[in-house]
């Protein structure tokens, strides 16, 4: 309530908050250093590739061609090598997900009108409180109190021996229809202690992959031109059992020991807020 | 980049608690920024971009280090009012002093949204943007950060004494 005579409110926040401003030009930061000088001496040290992407030659001249041409052979070796493919997933993506950036399109896959995502390579159907049960793990679901309960659930055992359980939501006014699944929201969780690669997140074109925390656990929000392959055998490079297929957003990141990937048409943001609305299935209400 | 270097500097300093490191982060920040800018999505806002770069290279960072950031007074920015009696410029100096040690006194997550928030003026996104989380996670811890801020330097105040930790 505001005071008529002196303006002042009785809002104890808002008291707070005006003496928090007023500390504005009190607190002693550190003087902040000259960092675009720095910068500049940096930069004018290293070429710049700003306007194509990571894979893509940098260099004009063809001796420099050659020695790059090397140098990629060889990071094709280390991502080929076990290993190493593994720590090279620690930095470009989650436990379980691989993300690479190439410039080969997806097969378009249209969803199939019923059910909806058996098209989808999502496994067998099954109910929602067998879902924790068949996956052998706590399953989440972004809180039913906002978003609903899926339309759909599936259960699919994946090469590598363990299970991935998908929710599929039906487009409702929170979850706009994406295109390229037909869902308002699709969300993929399996178990990632063993660091076995299961998916690879091909990123092409205009698709940007942006390094976000969700709950401050690391993760990947992925938008723009995408596609999804499930690998074949966790061991091998390349060999995916079903076409990669076209994404729409994806946020990934893992939570106790599970990933999870959400696709929707969801902004950042917005995934975000339902990933971070994450509840286990025993803790919701009955419907 | 001069124009957005202090910021991002004291965004990083907010979350390493040292001037050395979020001298590193910014610099590291600005150089991923300036490779990743045919990435950046024309028309979009940079500073939260930019932002977000700086908060995570920062925190990266800060997990090898894991220093203590808290805030201190530039007794050299203080400039006495001269309409005010000496005793209400005590009275009024004493009461910055008691913030100040509230602020330290809370957990380093409340103390860095509130710096972001009243200290650097970062909009909600960019907040959100900065600690990784969603924009409505970022309205309730900064809702609970100051109804603890208001415990610890009221906390005979009205009603709010039993906030307690998550």
């Amino acid at each position: 309530m505001t005071d008529l005579l002196t303006g002042a409110t009785n809002d104890p926040d808002a008291a707070l908050e005006r003496e928090l401003v007023a500390l504005r030009g009190r607190v002693a930061f550190p003087t902040t250093p000259d960092i675009a000088a720095t910068i500049r001496v940096r930069l004018a040290d290293e070429p710049r590739v700003i306007s194509r992407p990571w894979y893509a030659p940098a260099v004009q001249r063809p001796w420099l061609a050659a020695v790059a041409a090397v140098v990629l052979l060889a990071l094709v070796t280390l991502l080929i090598s076990s290993s190493a493919r593994h720590a090279v997933a620690d930095v470009l993506g989650v436990p379980g997900i691989r993300i690479e950036f190439g410039d080969e399109d997806a097969t378009a896959v249209p969803p199939q009108p019923s059910p909806a995502g058996a098209s989808l390579g999502l496994g067998e159907r099954t109910t929602l409180e067998a879902a924790s049960d068949l996956a052998g793990f706590a399953v989440k679901l972004p809180d039913p109190a906002m978003y609903g309960q899926p339309d759909e659930v599936y259960v699919r055992v994946l090469p590598s021996g363990q299970r991935m359980v998908s929710f599929f939501y039906l487009p409702s006014d929170r979850l706009p229809e994406a295109a390229e699944t037909g869902a308002g929201l699709l969300l993929m969780q399996f178990e990632s202690t063993e660091r076995v690669e299961i998916m690879v997140k091909g990123v092409m074109g205009d698709g940007i992959g942006r390094e976000v925390f969700v709950d401050g656990e690391r993760g990947y929000w992925v938008f723009g031109t995408s596609s999804l392959a499930i690998l074949y055998d966790p061991s091998a490079a390349t060999c995916c059992t079903d076409a990669p297929r076209p994404s729409a957003n994806v946020l990934l990141w893992t939570s106790d020991g599970i990933t999870y990937r959400m696709e929707s048409a969801l902004s950042q943001t917005d995934s975000m807020a339902a990933a971070e609305s994450m509840t286990l299935i025993s803790a919701t209400p009955e419907p | 980049m001069r124009r957005y270097q202090e910021l991002a500097f004291r965004v990083a300093y907010v979350i390493t608690g040292s001037a050395s490191d979020a001298e590193d982060a910014a610099q590291e920040a600005f150089v991923k920024a300036y490779f990743a800018l045919g990435r950046f999505r024309t028309g979009a806002p940079f500073r939260p971009w930019m932002l977000q770069i700086v908060a995570n290279v920062a925190r990266n960072r800060r997990s090898s280090t894991a220093r203590r950031f808290t805030l201190s007074l530039d007794d050299a920015a203080f400039v006495p009012d001269t309409e005010e009696s000496p005793e209400d410029t005590i009275l009024g100096a004493e009461r910055v002093e008691r913030l100040i040690d509230c602020l330290n006194e809370l957990r380093e997550d409340d103390r860095r949204i509130l710096t972001y928030r009243y200290l650097l003026e970062l909009s909600e996104a960019e907040m959100a943007d900065s600690l990784g989380v969603a924009r409505g996670t970022v309205k309730s811890r900064l809702s609970r950060a100051l109804a603890r801020a208001r415990s610890l330097l009221d906390p005979a105040g009205s009603g709010d004494g039993n906030v307690t930790d998550r």
